[in-house]
């Protein structure tokens, strides 16, 4: 269960997000759509702990993770996080950006986990690449396969697949419900693309200007 | 739109103003550029060229002067193992501040890191004084007068530059590539295998700057007695008057400066990417592990010690304070002599390194190399850049400059331009070229362009280019020590000489004039510094 409760996050006279409150149900796919600049990245830097809230709580698996006073570090949250741009670490390789988080695996089912998910993102015999070396669409499936690495509870997506083309969209929204249907994640996923929002999620919150909108729109 | 509007309404005569406008502006940016290369290499290349028709006459005892013989190879042993020593020790140390520091951008009071580039531009002559008091006082003879007091004092006056160098490496590292590690791994897995590999380039460039400032220096070992290769090259000129001489002695210390310029060379480009973006690390530096804390405190005190051994010593050296004054008032001259040389060389360098910082920000297909030649004139050993001015104005020319005020302006100028050079140029390279195209697109007199969006735009980094040249040219006496002429003596020169002589009030107060003087424009900078962030 992911839940926040009033949370606020202001940056000067700027509410970035203003008393944002939101249950999610474990193993539950959400949508958060909303234009730019209304606060969804924000409250995802919440949720993963990378910014701390002014006001409210934050909740995961019933465990009280974010307060104005307490904040539970991100690498202890079991979250995957993935970032609009690939933000891949151009000192490592793909497999050694996939394996970063992997350190509690010896290290034969490191390698194993590593090339199941170059496989399943169709990035076979790209592991010893780097970076510079990799298409914008094969970054981005690097990053994601690193944020489904260590097999996370929570998955938030930032806006993923942000200036793809279309079939490289569909291809890794395919991949990625393949992976969530396997580990039965909890999925927030941000978007400001309609379309993209209904095939991932099975429920759809809009944002704008810092505040949630109060009733989710359903697909079901 | 606009492009095509005016393109459609623009006349024949308008385009041929436009394209001899472009060829001008292309013009006046090749002849500053050569002008930086003049200034930069042109004592160099005229020492080279003396060396080379020595040697081609046939005058074989040179030759031998190539090869370092058994005393001068084990001074050189000596310099590299002092510069690398030192050079290590600061970039830990200030790697050790900086992390810290770093941590502190999200809080209110974090603008004021930059206050540590106040105490950069304090020349390190005056850190060897105030530190030779404290020894004495404190009774460490094991610093006084040795290789171990010299490293001392040198690590201490290159730390504050060493953390500025440090925190710029630190934040060439986006915050996303940060967020992205923490949110899998611990803090100190995040600091080790993501945000120091991906600063080491900077850090690496940091260092190498650190150990050629070392290398080439003289002035701290020789006052605490040490012989290093430098101060050989001066002995052996003014033993010998012997330009080509000392240019063969100079030539194993230029290699290895030379040599550890070229390993930077990845860095160099990385410095240019500082991140545009603010990086929050608090997320990671909050919970780094108590033996790096404990390291990041000790080495706190370290600076802390830095800044307040040689305020205080100074401060309680000079009384009684009319001594102060009057010695203060017998030395304008010196102090005029300094202001006017440091502001001549400031305003001067701006336009060979304006010339030149375009021509490497254009530079697409050789940039490496055009940096490389921007930043190798940093190798070169300030007494060598004495003995070149010499060997080029001590002759009859049809101006004379030789014993005038010009020849240690222009030593200022060959030692610092190529800083200036590099400052505006990473401005440029980090400019958003669509705002000066917008301004050509508007505007068809480029001159007029210029003023109005280019200069405005590039004000802070030629400003703190200046400032850098101003401060440095002030402290500067391994060049000018040669060429400055009698009778218009600098007040770092006049420090330096009568440091030679033991320690006085006099010494203190002259030195204390010299700090006021580079902190008032390291709080000037630090603050335009501080204050163009908080406006970001």
């Amino acid at each position: 269960m992911m839940e926040l409760r009033a949370v606020c996050k202001s940056y000067g006279p700027v509410a970035a997000v203003a008393s944002a409150s939101l249950t999610i149900a474990p193993g539950e796919r959400v949508a958060l759509l909303g234009p730019s600049g209304s606060g969804k990245t924000t409250l995802l830097r919440l949720i993963a702990g990378l910014e701390r809230p002014d006001a409210g709580e934050i909740h995961l698996g019933g465990r009280l993770v974010s307060t104005p006073r307490l904040l539970l570090p991100p690498y202890a949250r079991r979250i995957g996080f993935v970032f609009q741009a690939p933000t891949l670490w151009p000192h490592m390789t793909a497999s050694q950006n996939i394996a970063f988080g992997l350190s509690g695996m010896p290290r034969a089912g490191r390698g194993q986990r590593v090339d199941e998910l170059l496989t399943g993102m169709g990035l076979h015999g790209l592991g010893a690449r780097y970076p510079d070396q990799l298409s914008g669409g094969e970054a981005r499936r690097v990053s994601l396969a690193r944020a489904l690495a260590p097999r996370p509870r929570y998955l938030l997506l930032d806006e993923p697949l942000t200036n793809l083309d279309q079939a490289i969209k569909s291809t890794l929204l395919e991949l990625l419900a393949a992976e969530l249907d396997r580990t039965g994640a909890t999925l927030l996923y941000v978007t400001h693309d309609q379309a993209e929002a209904s095939v991932m999620a099975a429920k759809v919150i809009t944002m704008a200007q810092g505040r949630l909108a109060p009733e989710p729109l359903s697909h079901e | 739109m606009a492009t095509m509007h005016l393109t459609a309404n623009s006349r024949p005569g308008e385009s041929r103003q436009g394209q001899s406008n472009g060829l001008l502006v292309r013009l006046i940016v090749v002849g500053l550029g050569t002008l930086f290369l003049l200034v930069a290499y042109g004592p160099l290349l005229a020492l080279m060229v003396m060396t080379l028709q020595r040697l081609l006459d046939g005058e074989s005892a040179w030759w031998r002067l190539l090869l370092p013989e058994a005393r001068r190879m084990s001074l050189l042993l000596r310099s590299l193992a002092y510069a690398v020593s030192v050079s290590g020790t600061v970039t830990i140390l200030g790697l050790l501040i900086a992390s810290l520091l770093w941590g502190l951008r999200a809080r209110p009071w974090a603008r004021g890191r930059w206050l540590v580039l106040v105490f950069a531009p304090i020349p390190p002559y005056i850190h060897a004084l105030a530190w030779r008091i404290a020894f004495r006082q404190l009774a460490l003879r094991a610093f006084d007068a040795s290789l171990t007091g010299s490293w001392w004092v040198q690590s201490m006056a290159l730390l504050p530059l060493a953390v500025a160098l440090a925190l710029i490496g630190l934040e060439t590292v986006s915050r996303e590539a940060i967020a992205a590690a923490c949110v899998q791994r611990r803090p100190a897995r995040v600091l080790a295998r993501v945000v120091l590999p991906l600063a080491l380039p900077v850090i690496t460039v940091g260092a190498v700057l650190l150990f050629i400032l070392t290398l080439l220096d003289y002035t701290v070992p020789s006052l605490y007695g040490v012989s290093v290769y430098p101060l050989e090259v001066f002995v052996e000129f003014s033993a010998t008057n012997e330009p080509v001489r000392a240019f063969l002695y100079a030539l194993p210390l230029l290699a290895l400066a030379g040599a550890s310029v070229l390993l930077c060379r990845p860095g160099l480009r990385q410095v240019l990417q500082r991140g545009a973006a603010p990086v929050r690390p608090d997320a990671i530096l909050a919970r780094l592990p108590v033996w790096l804390r404990m390291l990041q405190g000790g080495a706190v005190a370290v600076m802390a010690l830095q800044i307040t051994v040689p305020l205080a010593v100074l401060l309680t050296s000079v009384r009684p304070w009319q001594t102060a004054l009057y010695v203060t008032a017998a030395a304008r001259g010196e102090i005029g002599h300094s202001v006017a040389i440091a502001a001549a060389a400031a305003g001067l360098a701006l336009l060979p390194a304006y010339g030149a910082a375009r021509w490497l920000a254009g530079a697409k297909p050789a940039r490496d190399l055009c940096w490389l030649a921007v930043v190798l004139p940093l190798a070169i050993p300030p007494p060598l850049i004495g003995i070149g001015l010499i060997a080029i104005l001590n002759r009859d020319l049809p101006v004379d400059l030789y014993s005038t005020i010009w020849m240690p302006i222009l030593a200022s100028l060959a030692r610092f331009a190529p800083l200036a050079t590099m400052i505006i140029a990473a401005r440029l390279v980090r400019l958003d070229r669509a705002l000066l195209e917008a301004a050509r697109i508007l505007e068809r007199r480029r001159l007029v362009a210029f003023w109005r969006v280019d200069l405005p735009l590039i004000a802070p980094a030629v400003f703190a280019a200046a400032a850098t040249v101003f401060v440095l040219s002030l402290g500067e006496v391994g060049a000018t020590l040669l060429v400055v002429p009698a009778g218009q003596t600098t007040l770092a020169i006049k420090v330096y000489n009568y440091l030679h002589y033991g320690a006085s009030e006099a010494v203190a107060a002259l030195s204390l004039v010299g700090v006021l003087l580079c902190l008032m424009v390291g709080l000037l900078a630090a603050s335009l510094l501080a204050r163009r962030e908080g406006a970001r």
